[in-house]
């Protein structure tokens, strides 16, 4: 890419990101004090410091969970997309993605208080959240940032160029992830519904999940389908096992240390992710049985990220009995939806982005509005309390987070697509990624 | 008898195989190759010139038949084979002087 197209894209993302500021509200004082004052400081400190970690080794998680599903020739691209993806939302992340999705600004996007982390304290409690300083908030939404540009990559996985997935994921970062973040959990609308509605995602079923499927759905639209003369088989079932466990190792931190705090919602969180990661194992396990009449590696596999999807929104809000329902149910619609993402669909989802994690993510939202009756600020759930505001307000959340993902990301890679080649050819997929880009077969044999 | 030797893409051995099957023939040896053809295999572009990739994975089918199934069995790895683009195979030809069963059940020895 030339440089005056680099100027030219980097111009209309600050025109696009300057519209969004227009109108930034005045910084309100919030009450805050200082590390230690307060008893619980450190744990809550320790205890997400904790689930930061646990976060980040998702990401070689996914790559490996992923890379396994795949050929053999497509191993070290999908660990080196992933590398990249790290690289580029952590830059991201640190110059404007942490101030777009948490400082003071309007309904859809944060403003630019904090870019560089400037003026993010790391002694202070209070500005974000009232457990742990803004710093270390950050540091945890960072992790949040790269699993879910790694879990996107899953879509496009085999023939988008490995110079495309840069400049995709740089603004796919400002005008997709940080808005969404925003949206949720930095004061923006979906935060605050009009007619009393109400919406709950916990650890990021909207913001992570949806968002990757959208995305995902959008980039396999514009790519289109890999080329039928290639073989589209998983390589290394050991590999895949290997990533799952890393995810739902990290998912005990994903969903555990959302709360930000070292308190029962924690405990409650990470049992309730268990349950319902078992549960849809079991679920899919059952189901796929009795389609196909057997049940391997990858299906249990995907069976428990499936549970750990749907329980994402609800964790902090579920009983355990609630979680094995949302478990169940995650396990049979997400195998269906998988089943729907790759015969019917039209689309190549190469590793179920949508079918997995967009439909998982949907039934979790859901799930939210009809079962939350623990730690509630609004409305509970439809079967628990009777309130239908927190259903209604979850149902309008999906509906915005597919559609604004789907569109703007859509639009981000068509304008990519204007500007450079951002599809391999049928050659270059014939012979892998790893060779023809990367120049280093992961097996050589 | 004759060996039909042929190193044809991986992602048509599934068909190659059912259609030999269609016409009686089952016994064969299965193995993944690499390789390079006429033309010297692809040649990629990059930032700083180009590269060629001459290990290109193949898949080798190794059948015995007797001289009268030769011609059809050739016929049929061509027409399931086949993609019209390069990089579709060869096939090779040689005699066999025997053949013989490892199994000693009696009155089976040969084929």
């Amino acid at each position: 890419m030339s440089f005056k197209k680099t100027v030219i894209i980097a111009t209309i993302a600050v025109a696009i990101v300057a519209v969004l500021l227009a109108a930034v509200p005045e910084a309100v004082s919030a009450d805050t004090h200082e590390i230690g004052e307060q008893s619980g400081d450190f744990a809550n400190m320790a205890w997400v410091a904790i689930c930061s970690a646990l976060v980040f080794i998702m990401t070689p998680g996914v790559a490996l969970f992923y890379g396994g599903m795949l050929r053999k020739q497509s191993m070290s691209s999908i660990i080196s997309q992933t590398l990249l993806g790290m690289c580029v939302m952590g830059i991201s992340w640190f110059a404007v993605g942490y101030s777009l999705a948490f400082s003071e600004g309007n309904a859809i996007i944060g403003g630019l208080d904090n870019v560089f982390f400037n003026g993010v304290s790391a002694s202070t409690i209070g500005g974000t959240n009232a457990y742990v300083p803004d710093l270390e908030f950050a540091i945890f939404q960072m992790t949040f940032a790269l699993i879910t540009a790694g879990i996107v990559l899953g879509a496009s996985a085999e023939r988008i160029r490995y110079t495309a997935v840069v400049p995709f994921l740089a603004v796919w970062s400002i005008l997709v992830y940080a808005p969404m973040a925003h949206m949720v959990w930095g004061g923006g609308f979906l935060a605050d519904l009009p007619g009393g509605l109400a919406t709950l995602d916990f650890a990021g079923g909207t913001v992570v999940h949806i968002c990757a499927g959208a995305t995902g759905m959008a980039l396999a639209l514009y790519l289109g389908k890999r080329s039928d003369r290639t073989m589209k088989r998983t390589h290394s079932t050991p590999m895949v096992f290997i990533g799952c466990f890393l995810l739902w190792f990290g998912w005990i931190g994903f969903n555990g240390g959302s709360g930000l705090a070292a308190n029962d919602q924690a405990i409650r969180a990470i049992m309730v992710s268990l349950i319902a990661s078992v549960f849809a194992m079991a679920a899919w396990a059952a189901v796929q049985y009795l389609h196909v009449g057997r049940v391997g590696v990858t299906g249990l596999s995907a069976g428990a990220v499936a549970g750990l999807v749907a329980i994402t929104p609800a964790a902090g809000f579920v009983s355990p009995a609630s979680a094995a329902i949302i478990g169940l149910v995650g396990g049979i619609v997400c195998y269906f939806g998988v089943i729907f993402m790759r015969e019917r669909s039209g689309l190549d989802d190469a590793l179920d982005v949508m079918g997995l994690h967009g439909v998982g993510g949907i039934w979790g939202a859901i799930a939210t509005g009809l079962f939350a009756e623990f730690n509630l600020g609004s409305a509970g759930g439809l079967l628990t309390t009777g309130d239908w505001q927190l259903f209604a307000g979850n149902i309008v959340a999906v509906l915005v987070t597919l559609v604004f993902c789907f569109v703007v990301s859509y639009v981000i890679i068509w304008v990519i697509g204007r500007l450079m080649r951002v599809r391999a050819t049928e050659d270059e997929e014939l012979i892998g990624q790893d060779l023809v880009e990367n120049g280093e077969p992961a097996y050589v044999m | 008898m004759k060996m039909v030797v042929a190193v044809i893409r991986p992602e048509r051995l599934q068909t190659v195989k059912d259609g030999l099957s269609a016409i009686g023939v089952c016994g064969m040896t299965i193995t993944h190759v690499t390789g390079r053809g006429e033309q010297k295999g692809l040649v990629f572009t990059t930032r700083v010139g180009e590269f060629i990739v001459d290990e290109i994975e193949k898949v080798k089918l190794e059948i015995v038949v007797d001289d009268g199934q030769v011609d059809n069995v050739v016929a049929n790895i061509r027409q399931n084979a086949e993609t019209g683009h390069p990089g579709d195979g060869r096939i090779f030809i040689m005699p066999v002087l025997e053949s013989i069963r490892i199994r000693s059940e009696p009155g089976s020895e040969g084929q």
